[in-house]
């Protein structure tokens, strides 16, 4: 996975954020920034799509962790 | 002036003479012209039988050719008729042929849509359970930062 902990962290809660009020322009572009780093092919795609694979992306990146700390165990 | 009687007599002696003498002419003449006529006429019939032969046989030349011209005519068309049925027969064979193809080929696609729409259904429920995590665990960061905010 690309993003360091810290972008991730950070795309979760502009993920979150979108679900309770509308994002800043700014905060729109950061968003898209993180997910095309992890998707490239999402560079031109609507917001819409941009939110959509954030959630999966993060939805991903939380079985993966799940799935690593179940095998850890 | 007296004109004796024996000088009258020799006249129309005379005259008689010469008229018998020009009819004994004139039917020579014309029995003459009567065998010339018939020659020619003899002639002519010989030349018409001669130039009726001729053009008969020409028509029965003409015939003949018709006749040989027509069978291969007949031929012809038999050739043609037997080559219409080949293609006829092939035709038929390709048109079913290409329709037994097109339905390998729809079975084939109605398959792999079949598989698709499978594959499409589990992509969507992983995609949609997938988003639910995300969602879940977002809103988690969102509420944890707005805390401790």
């Amino acid at each position: 996975m690309p993003l360091p902990p810290a972008q991730l962290e950070r795309m979760e809660y502009l993920l979150g954020k979108s679900q309770h009020t509308s994002l800043t322009l700014k905060e729109q572009d950061e968003l898209r920034r993180y997910v095309v780093a992890e998707q490239p092919g999402a560079k031109d795609a609507t917001f819409e799509t941009v939110v959509t694979l954030g959630l999966i992306i993060v939805g991903a990146y939380l079985l993966y962790k799940f799935i690593e700390s179940t095998s850890a165990a | 002036m007296v004109i004796p009687d024996e000088w009258v007599g020799t006249f129309l002696a005379g005259l008689i003479v010469l008229v018998l003498g020009q009819a004994i002419l004139s039917y020579q003449a014309f029995c003459n012209h009567k065998e010339e006529v018939r020659k020619l006429i003899g002639e002519n019939k010989e030349e018409a039988r001669n130039l009726v032969e001729a053009k008969t046989d020409d028509i029965a030349r003409s015939i003949d050719t018709w006749n040989i011209k027509n069978e291969n005519c007949s031929i012809r068309i038999d050739t043609i008729y037997a080559r219409l049925e080949s293609f006829e027969g092939k035709q038929e064979r390709a048109n079913t042929d290409i329709w037994n193809q097109t339905d390998q080929m729809e079975r084939r696609l109605q398959d792999g849509l079949s598989l698709l729409k499978e594959n499409i259904l589990v992509l969507q429920t992983t995609v949609e359970i997938v988003k639910i995590a995300g969602l879940s665990k977002s809103d988690d960061t969102y509420q944890k930062q707005q805390r401790d905010e």
